[in-house]
């Protein structure tokens, strides 16, 4: 069987803090911590952290575990390799999504970041033009309307009108920096940025730590300490396990953090060696990223929100990620002695977690279309580009009330996420076979997996996901396809936005179409009919 | 939830923060502690 000639990793460490500094992003430092206040503080880490140990570990072993085998095989993109797994065109066609999920994303995360971005330029400029001494009122309109102007939200098109606003050059630098840092290839770009990107946040977010750790609330004010803005994320409210949305939050917040079931880990662990070991690097990767979740996220973001704006501002702040991170804690660098110096810091730590993982989003198309259509890393290069930017072109257009970026991310950043992982856990647990897959996972293994898991991965982490994808359907779907499907402009933007995605899929599996008929020309063995070669 | 950090608040804190630093460092300790393999000519593997 031949075999054509890839990329690798440079170092073992390397591999890590590339998955790391995949799954390490915004929502690590935003969404875990209102998502903990609300469900139940300190007691909602009891779900929290089973769902790690029977979802999120288990699963993301299985997925560097398929990843390592496929590339042995000589396939580095989510169709190909879970067509092997799934021993068949089934498993590849559901591979689509593991392509579709991290280009998808790509569409919309790179704007994010570019508002990260274009934060840290203006707190090093002197600030988003909140006066502190202002009533409250005044400082929370200023927030928002700052933030409405840079996302566009108030008209489609809003963004490019009048000669363009200056966040549409802070996109085509955080677009061109993507592009050039994963042309340079997996060792050169990807690991090298993560190398330092990932020891730069913890530094900076441990500096912020300790800085928050000391804050002083304003004068005349009471109930926002330190201590009270802790107790607000950790006091433990053990009536809310009581309730079936706080373990399907947690659960959710354990596996859109660890980016299992996302197309990235598969693709990334498909260029190591059969005796690179997967079971320590995989479980290194997760705890990496938990240390940035739980010690830093845990301890940063809605302590110093609780000291300078109260526990009612931050209420308010812990809907969604976007407003904490953007709306919320500008309020909080307005007051902050050296506000401008921390607001960039901690900014500048949103973009740097955001782009090792918008990095992680091309690699997999880019993979997928090298073994697919057989042209170079150039070529392969200018295609995603103008993938990508096509997509980042139509959400920057459509950015009235943030609809396009909410459907992708509803769809294709939370719905199918949740499908492709169901589908890997099946195929290692039941096509493969549990035993046959932990054989594999122990190639060159650092520890072996714990006995229990075997159950675990055969019984328990399905099921359990089966759990979270009813749930998360019952509560969410019915409202998606009522505003999908209903009348009004953000309606009509929602259907636009999928007619783009039905035409990404339409294309991915065409393309897969003509893949397997290159590998089977090659002789490949895309069914998964063989083991792999030694 | 409007209290300032309680005794069961501390314990949860501690606990989930030490348990997630514990397990980083023990990782770390075991990565660092083994040497990369040597490459294979060619940049391919097995």
């Amino acid at each position: 069987m031949s075999k054509p000639a890839t990329q690798q990793w440079g170092s073992r460490l390397g591999v890590i803090l590339a998955v790391a500094g995949s799954a390490v992003g915004l929502g690590n430092f935003l969404r875990f911590p209102g998502n903990a206040a609300e469900n139940g503080g300190g007691a909602f880490m009891i779900p929290y952290f089973l769902a790690l140990l029977f979802l999120g570990i288990p699963i993301g072993w299985a997925e560097w575990t398929m990843g390592r085998y496929g590339g042995r095989k000589g396939f580095h993109g989510a169709p190909a390799i879970l067509g092997v797994w799934c021993k068949g065109p089934i498993g590849r066609y559901l591979g689509v999504l593991g392509v579709l999920i991290p280009l998808g994303v790509y569409f919309y995360y790179v704007l994010i970041e570019s508002w990260c971005l274009y934060y840290v330029v203006q707190y090093l400029g002197g600030g988003i033009g909140i006066d502190a001494k202002a009533p409250i009122d005044a400082q929370v309109a200023a927030t928002r309307s700052f933030f409405d102007q840079v996302t566009g939200t108030q008209a489609n098109g809003s963004l490019l009108a009048n000669g363009g606003h200056p966040i549409v050059w802070t996109f085509l630098i955080t677009a061109a920096l993507n592009i050039w840092f994963v042309f340079r290839g997996l060792s050169k770009g990807i690991e090298t940025v993560c190398k330092y990107a990932m020891p730069v946040m913890a530094v900076l977010g441990l500096v912020i730590l300790v800085r928050v750790l000391t804050l002083t609330p304003p004068e005349g004010t009471t109930g926002q300490t330190v201590a009270d803005g802790l107790g607000f994320l950790w006091n433990p409210q053990f009536e809310k396990l009581t309730n079936f949305k706080t373990w399907l939050a947690a659960a959710g917040q354990i596996f859109f953090s660890l980016s299992v079931g996302f197309g990235v880990i598969i693709n990334y662990a498909s260029y190591m060696k059969k005796q690179d070991d997967v079971v320590l690097s995989g479980l290194t990767a997760s705890a990496t990223n938990e240390f940035f979740e739980v010690a830093l996220g845990g301890l940063i973001t809605i302590t110093a929100s609780v000291v300078f704006v109260g526990i009612a501002l931050t209420m308010q702040g812990t809907g969604g990620s976007m407003s904490l991170g953007f709306k919320t804690l500008p309020m909080v660098f307005a007051q902050m002695p050296g506000g401008n110096f921390f607001g960039a810091a901690f900014f500048l730590i949103l973009f740097l977690a955001a782009i090792t993982s918008s990095l992680s989003m091309l690699q997999p198309t880019k993979a997928f279309l090298e073994e697919s259509l057989g042209v170079g890393r150039g070529a392969s290069t200018a295609i995603v580009t103008a993938w990508g930017l096509v997509g980042n072109c139509f959400v920057l257009w459509h950015s009235r009330n943030l609809v396009a970026l909410n459907t992708i991310d509803f769809w294709v950043g939370t719905f199918f996420i949740l499908v492709v992982a169901l589908v890997q856990i099946v195929a290692f647990g039941w096509i493969f076979g549990v035993d046959r897959g932990l054989e594999q996972a122990h190639l060159g293994a650092n520890m072996r997996i714990p006995g229990m898991f075997r159950t675990v991965i055969k019984y328990v982490a399905p099921l359990y996901l089966l759990v979270v994808l009813i749930g998360f359907c019952t509560n969410n779907v019915p409202n998606e396809l009522e505003s999908l499907f209903g009348e009004g402009d953000d309606a009509a933007d929602a259907r636009k936005t999928w007619v783009l995605l039905l035409a990404t899929i339409f294309a991915i599996a065409a393309i897969t179409w003509v893949g397997a008929k290159r590998w089977r020309a090659q002789g490949l063995d895309l069914d998964g009919q063989h083991p792999a070669a030694d | 939830m409007l209290a300032s950090l309680t005794a069961g608040g501390w314990t949860f804190m501690l606990l989930s923060i030490g348990a997630v630093v514990a397990l980083t460092v023990w990782c770390y300790r075991r990565i660092l502690g083994k040497p990369n393999e040597p490459e294979l000519p060619g940049g391919l593997g097995p």
